[in-house]
């Protein structure tokens, strides 16, 4: 990052003036040397992301030894299967059920449980999610695609402390014979968030 | 502190961008990510001192903002503080990049610094960084009946608005963690209990709210005073 050419005065937002100039300055106090920035953010892009969370709540979805462990103690549990670290040290798994549906929010700030679901989408640390989920969760789910039954819970899970939640989607209908990597692969991020359900396997092609 | 960053509640404040799930929206802000490791690693500040910061950003410059530059205001105020970098050549970086100016070429990198470097870095990502704190006597059960306590302080306190004088349940013991009052400002440790607290919605917003719905929070015990009433277990 030694050079600084190739664009305009002008060009650059203020973000990127002042990202470059801090990264620049600490570059030339040896403070960073290297490669290591790409290095971290590589870990955050490629390894550390919301498949980790999907092998959790496969495992949970098909032990029900491990799943009453994930309910029990989070971060022991999700440590057994090698997930864990920064932004996670303190883990509590909430499970969806027909009569209640839980979903997370950071309202002060955006905190997120990094060793499970990776970095957080942008939505997710902005103001209007943060200013609503925990005013109306129902009206926000919904902008989601997401319509919970009539009578069925909500619960808000407000990340004020450094306690990091996970959501155990419910499984889908259609999955029981589906191995534990298959079923890993149908958990999405926003579904470990709480902001969706996971839709039923094999829907018939033209189903409204 | 009563801060535009508390906005649990808040309206009007723009349609959720569902579609925007970008981690980072440009190199950037990936960057200063990276940084942000960096000084998590090798910088001597805890999340609530990072957070206050940006909690004090002015509230037009917080809302209109890109996320990342809130963490750059943060990075920048807490390398300066530690004597790493100075605000006025900080300040001159800044204007040389805006102007696209040549930057001083660094040397090539020492090699035992980059490993260290970056096994300090993925340490951190994989086993994470906060300590563990001995039990403590808990002056709250599980069933109580509390009230969130008024937080009108200047400093840093993790209670939002949204929930203070407002009746709840406690729902779990959850640990002893750290008051974020004292880690924010460099104060002796203070840690204390905490509990999930669930907060009817109805107890929140008023009888517009969302019926069958609740938020659940962890307070400390400085967050929670019992509940002034002659039942003093939530009904079953």
């Amino acid at each position: 990052m030694g050079s600084n050419h190739g664009h305009h005065p002008g060009d650059l937002s203020e973000g990127e003036v002042r990202a470059r100039a801090l990264e620049s300055l600490l570059r030339e106090k040896g403070v960073i040397q290297g490669d290591v920035v790409d290095e971290i953010v590589a870990v955050y892009s490629s390894d550390i992301g919301p498949l980790n969370g999907a092998r959790a709540v496969a495992k949970a979805w098909t032990d029900p030894e491990f799943h009453d462990r994930l309910l029990a103690h989070a971060t022991d549990a999700l440590a057994e299967i090698g997930i864990g670290g920064l932004q996670g040290e303190y883990m509590v798994a909430v499970q969806n059920t027909e009569s209640v549906h839980h979903v997370v929010v950071c309202t002060l700030c955006s905190c997120y449980p990094w060793p499970v679901l990776g970095l957080p989408p942008a939505w997710y640390k902005d103001a209007p999610y943060r200013s609503r989920v925990v005013r109306e969760p129902r009206a926000v789910l919904a902008e989601f695609g997401t319509h919970l039954e009539p009578g069925v819970e909500v619960q808000v899970w407000d990340s004020n402390s450094e306690i990091r939640y996970l959501v155990i989607p419910r499984r889908p209908d259609g999955s029981e014979n589906l191995t534990e990597d298959e079923l890993a692969a149908l958990v999405t991020r926003d579904s470990m968030i709480g902001v969706t359900v996971l839709p039923a396997v094999g829907a018939a092609v033209g189903a409204a | 502190m009563i801060g535009i960053h508390d906005m649990g509640g808040m309206h009007h404040l723009g349609p959720v961008e569902t579609d925007d799930n970008a981690m980072f929206h440009a190199d950037w802000e990936g960057r200063v990510f990276g940084l942000q490791m960096i000084g998590a690693a090798v910088g001597d500040w805890p999340a609530d001192e990072y957070r206050y910061i940006i909690e004090r950003m002015p509230p037009a410059d917080y809302l209109n903002a890109a996320y990342f530059v809130q963490w750059l205001q943060a990075l920048e105020q807490l390398f300066i503080s530690r004597g790493v970098i100075g605000a006025d050549e900080l300040r001159e970086r800044q204007t040389a990049v805006a102007n696209g100016a040549a930057l001083p070429d660094v040397g090539p990198p020492d090699p035992l610094v980059v490993d260290q470097l970056i096994t300090t870095m993925r340490d951190l990502a994989y086993h994470g960084g906060l300590p563990e704190h001995p039990e403590l006597p808990r002056r709250y059960h599980i069933g109580d009946r509390v009230v969130a306590v008024s937080r009108a302080v200047p400093n840093h306190t993790r209670a939002p608005q949204y929930i203070w004088g407002r009746p709840g349940t406690v729902v779990s013991h959850s640990g002893v963690f750290s008051l974020p009052e004292a880690v924010a400002h460099r104060l002796p440790d203070r840690p204390e209990p905490v509990y999930g607290v669930r907060f009817e919605a109805t107890d929140l917003w008023g009888e517009g709210a969302e019926p069958g719905t609740s938020v659940v929070l962890d307070l400390w015990e400085s967050y929670m005073a019992p509940l002034a009433s002659s039942t003093s277990r939530a009904p079953s």
